[in-house]
């Protein structure tokens, strides 16, 4: 039996585990490569309407398993790591793409809770025979990617390799050391897919870095940085990457590490309306971009918005340091 | 204290008399309107949901009319309305509008104590004793409850009406009756009296309307002006209807039954098989129900960027696809015209019709076709 | 003796004459120009040199000004111009399975299965597949929207355009303009684009199935038609009428209301084009829905009421 994985949405946070996973299951697995054009029109045509892109791209990601493989894995996360939730539209992923129909292929439903280890190794286990394979390998490997898991060290295991896998897993630029001091620095931030989906965001990071800008992703910020800046919220948030986006927006603007903000959304994300409004009520006149990815984004809108960004930030650096530089501006202010 | 509160739906009714019975000070917001909705949209984040921009609104003319502190339920995770609270606080603050914060939780999230807790605080100004105080919240209980049921009534019975509207007419005075009711006791008999005189009236029961069942995202469903008072256009439409998810529904299984969760999650439903946020299960539960008990179609209200409505509407995709169950999934946002919404639930509805007559044809029954295969009792 | 179908979009306001046999016999295409009221009266004024007031049997309207219409003329059959393309295609041919339309401002899609309708789409937020787009760029491009369709058919190596919106779609034209293509084949191009926002969007998850009928302003445009054929891989018919099929519709739904139960119909007449017709608005302030009620005078006499959600003013001296 022939097993397909999506490789979209969280696949790249958690991509060193399901390739231990499927590796030590010896199963035919089959990965659906990085997205493309063809992709993204599959699923534009096959998905909901109201869906956000990322999910329109998942879904392209499975109509193409689909037509290659026995089983599609399309896993039903309910709470990450910490406990947290994620947007309802991964709880109902399996429904969302499969559309509660009988042969859609779709495998590994069962809900799973990343914080708790017994549930998960149940859910998991449960998926066996659907897999095709018996209990104790499964088990096996599971402990096998706990095991993984341990050896490693937080950054490296959660939200790590978002900007380096765009860049095909070369240079580290994912923390702030190894960039030269001079360099314009931005917080990357966002859901992990639309960071690390380098069709639909169109190359994002190497046009940051051809504009002379560094990424900053806060991948070094531990879950204590974060939570620190949760405090004076009325109620603590429960999706991931709200807790994510808003801690490491925090954290990195307290640090002064950074010179904006970059925030990717695609259109329509209803945790990210939530995100940015919260960030945009504490950063004040910070500069902040929002970027906003769906099927009809156009290259051009994209380049003019990156470039004046950068020029922005450019100049409040000079003109905090003191510098003007063009003359016309100093004509402004007289 | 001066305490407000959102407007869903009927909730102004029961608020208000509530509130005035407790002895405690509040305000009822302006009703929900096209410039209320503008005021609200230009205050609120992009691409927050639609309940979020109206909100804003009810609460900006609370303010006005002087109210400090806002109770409003914020329950349900991981979809949006459980952080409704914290975002409203801060876009309230931002306008100036500087509110202190009653959020009611579902008792799985906070437990009781908490909660009690949080609605003593609304209660502080009273001087009524707890025993009163729970008398009067069962008392508007039981106001939900039978208002509720009155509507429900009118749904099902308004085409078989003689003259046609009659029924949808005591519906509105009663609702009319119910606002300038002086306290709770009054109000439970007006609606008894408009049960009363909603049966006397003459009715035609040999027609045979379609029914429809409306299903969908909560707040679209209870707030007539965010669904395009969609009530009034099916009556009007002559068609007979259910439509399950109210306010008593919602205190039924938030409030009152603290397992209400547990047990929705347990519910067997083989096409959504867990519970993904918002009410999307319970919409997919409704549907299956509806496809048993023989109803002619489904319409799935919602906001634009609804998320656990979107997976619910790809269901209805492949359930319309496999099952032959005609779904007509409207979106509401604030852009959208009237009459765009009309023409499509017009078009289903007669879709619908022609099709049942049509399957009359098949089945011998042709005395209400007309020469080219379209029915001639065309309303 | 005739039935009357009167449809009022949002950028034409048509109407046919059709006789006991359901063949039309007059057909009129005005603008609207934003004047639903004016189009309306122009239209019976027109009509009334060529038929007499007792010849009509009934009327019926349909259209997103459908309300209004029948207000004014006095309609039999109030009916959405998704009921009224699908009838009317399928009193055309019986063996029509979809129907493709592209007005003005919306598009739909119907299925039809043995003559009734069996599913329905309609455009939702964008205009990209509509009439008013070509309209614009016909404007912009300074040419008439009938040249548009010929120019297409013409193009030898049609450009691609980036068609999902509207407004992307237009700036991905001007950009196609400044790389010097020639106009032809931007305009086959942006047809094409038309057609595959079309397919994609509107009639997303449909299963289109022969006899394909193309009807709406847009069908006389011989580009998208062949574009349609191109993408579909099977001939689209576009009837004769197809400008006026809605109002066609409209007619035969009038004719149906009426011979049932052997109705009178409603009609004012052809004089109504010499009355002065003014709509007046306000916003009541009776109850908490404060609707903008908008009521139709002719003279001083209501022909109809608008928007009152409690229906209270609708019978005022009627």
């Amino acid at each position: 039996m022939r097993i397909g994985i999506p490789e979209a949405l969280l696949f790249r946070r958690y991509e060193p585990f399901i390739r231990k996973f499927f590796d030590n299951l010896e199963v035919d697995v089959v990965y659906s490569g990085p997205t493309n054009g063809e992709i993204m029109e599959r699923g534009i045509a096959h998905c909901v309407d109201e869906a956000c892109l990322p999910m329109k791209i998942f879904q392209g990601h499975v109509v193409k398993l689909q037509a290659e493989c026995d089983k599609v894995v399309v896993p039903r996360l309910m709470k990450c790591e910490f406990g947290d939730s994620i947007c309802p539209k991964f709880v109902g992923l399996p429904e969302l793409v499969g559309k509660g129909r009988a042969g859609s292929k779709i495998i590994f439903t069962e809900p799973l809770y990343l914080n708790d280890r017994n549930k998960l190794r149940k859910a998991v286990i449960k998926q066996s025979k659907q897999i095709g394979v018996s209990k104790a390998k499964v088990n096996d490997a599971f402990r096998a990617v706990e095991e993984f898991v341990r050896a490693r060290k937080q950054g490296e295991c959660y939200g790590a390799g978002a900007v380096s896998s765009c860049e095909g897993g070369g240079e580290n630029t994912g923390g702030i050391t190894g960039i030269h001091d001079g360099a314009i620095k931005v917080a990357l931030l966002g859901h992990p897919y639309n960071i690390s989906d380098s069709y639909a965001n169109m190359n994002l990071v190497s046009k940051l870095k051809r504009l002379g800008i560094c990424p900053v992703t806060g991948d070094e910020l531990t879950r204590e940085d974060m939570d620190e800046q949760m405090t004076g919220l009325m109620k603590a948030p429960y999706w991931r990457f709200y807790r994510e986006n808003f801690g490491k927006a925090m954290a990195l603007l307290k640090k002064g590490s950074v010179d904006g903000i970059l925030y990717v959304s695609s259109f329509c994300c209803g945790t990210d309306s939530v995100t940015i409004e919260m960030i945009r009520s504490r950063i004040g006149d910070f500069s902040m971009l929002v970027l906003k990815l769906d099927e009809h984004t156009a290259e051009a809108g994209m380049d003019t918005r990156l470039e004046a960004f950068a020029e922005l930030l450019e100049r409040r650096r000079q003109k905090s340091k003191g510098t003007v530089p063009f003359d016309f501006l100093k004509g402004e202010k007289a | 204290m001066k305490l407000t509160f959102p407007r869903f739906g009927d909730s102004n009714i029961y608020g208000r008399l509530l509130f005035r019975e407790l002895g405690v000070d509040f305000v009822v917001p302006a009703p929900n309107s096209a410039e209320g909705l503008e005021r609200g949209a230009a205050r609120a984040p992009e691409d927050i949901c639609l309940p979020f921009k109206l909100m804003i609104d009810n609460l900006l003319s609370a303010w006005e009319q002087g109210a400090d502190t806002v109770i409003m339920p914020a329950t349900m995770g991981p979809c949006r309305l459980g952080e409704y609270g914290e975002l409203l606080a801060v876009t309230m603050r931002k306008q100036g509008c500087d509110f202190r914060w009653i959020l009611l939780d579902s008792i799985s999230a906070i437990g009781v104590k908490e909660l009690v807790h949080r609605l003593a605080q609304a209660v502080e100004d009273s001087l009524c004793s707890k025993r009163q105080i729970f008398r009067v919240l069962r008392k508007t209980y039981t106001l939900i409850k039978e208002f509720e049921k009155l509507e429900a009534e009118v749904r099902r019975l308004s085409p078989y009406d003689k003259t046609a509207g009659s029924s949808k007419a005591v519906l509105r005075t009663c609702r009319r009756a119910l606002e300038q009711a002086e306290e709770l006791s009054e109000a439970i008999n007006i609606v008894r009296q408009s049960k009363k005189e909603l049966h006397s009236l003459p009715r035609d029961m040999s027609k045979r309307p379609l029914r429809l069942l409306v299903t969908g995202e909560i707040y679209t469903q209870i707030e007539a002006f965010a669904n395009h008072y969609i009530e009034d256009t099916l009556m009007d439409l002559g068609v007979s209807f259910e439509k399950n998810i109210s306010i008593g529904w919602w205190v039924r299984n938030t409030v009152l039954n603290p397992f209400g969760g547990m047990l929705a999650e347990a519910k067997k439903n083989p096409l959504m098989p867990h519970r993904i946020g918002g009410y999307a299960k319970e919409t997919i539960n409704e549907a299956l129900r509806c496809k048993k008990e023989g109803f002619d179609g489904i319409l799935q209200l919602f906001p634009v960027g609804c998320m656990p409505e979107i997976v619910a509407k790809s269901v209805f995709d492949g359930l319309a696809k496999d099952e032959g169950l005609p779904v007509l999934s409207i979106v509401y946002d604030e852009m959208g015209g009237e009459a765009g919404y009309l023409t499509r639930i017009e078009a289903f509805i007669d879709m619908l019709e022609r099709k049942r007559d049509m399957e009359n044809v098949l089945s011998g029954d042709r005395c209400r076709i007309g020469k080219h295969g379209f029915c001639c009792n065309g309303r | 003796m005739y039935y009357l179908g009167i449809d009022v979009g949002s950028v034409s306001t048509d109407f046919v004459v059709m006789d006991d046999n359901l063949k039309i016999v007059d057909q009129l295409y005005l603008k609207t120009k934003g004047a639903p009221i004016d189009a309306v009266k122009e239209g019976l004024g027109q009509l009334s040199g060529r038929f007499r007031d007792e010849e009509i049997l009934g009327v019926g309207t349909t259209g997103s000004g459908r309300a209004l219409a029948s207000a004014i003329a006095g309609g039999d059959a109030v009916k959405n111009e998704i009921t009224a393309h699908a009838v009317a295609a399928a009193t055309l041919d019986p063996e029509i399975r979809t129907v493709l339309e592209i007005g003005g401002q919306d598009s739909k899609i119907i299925l039809l299965r043995n003559g009734v309708i069996s599913d329905f789409a309609m455009n939702t937020v964008c205009a990209a597949g509509t009439g008013s787009f070509l309209d614009r760029q016909a404007e912009r491009l300074g040419i008439s929207v009938e040249e548009l369709g010929k120019m297409a058919a013409m193009a030898e190596n049609p450009v691609s355009i980036a068609g999902r919106c509207a407004v992307f779609a237009e700036s991905d034209i001007i950009h196609k303009q400044q790389l010097g293509c020639r106009m032809d084949d931007i305009i086959a191009g942006m047809s094409k684009a038309l057609v595959r926002n079309y397919l994609s969007n509107v009639a997303k998850g449909k299963t289109i199935l022969p006899k394909i009928c193309f009807q709406g302003g847009v069908a006389a445009n011989e580009g998208i038609r062949r574009a349609f054929e191109e993408t579909l891989g099977t001939p689209v018919i576009v009837p004769e009428y197809h400008k006026v099929m809605g109002a066609f519709g409209a007619a035969i739904l009038a004719k149906e209301k009426i011979k049932k139960p052997a109705l009178k119909s409603k009609f004012r007449g052809f004089q109504t084009a010499n009355e002065p017709i003014e709509s007046r608005s306000f916003n009541c302030r009776d109850c908490d829905n404060r609707c903008q009620v908008t009521v139709l005078y002719s003279g001083d006499r209501q022909l109809g009421c608008f928007s009152d959600r409690c229906g209270k003013y609708q019978n005022n001296n009627f």
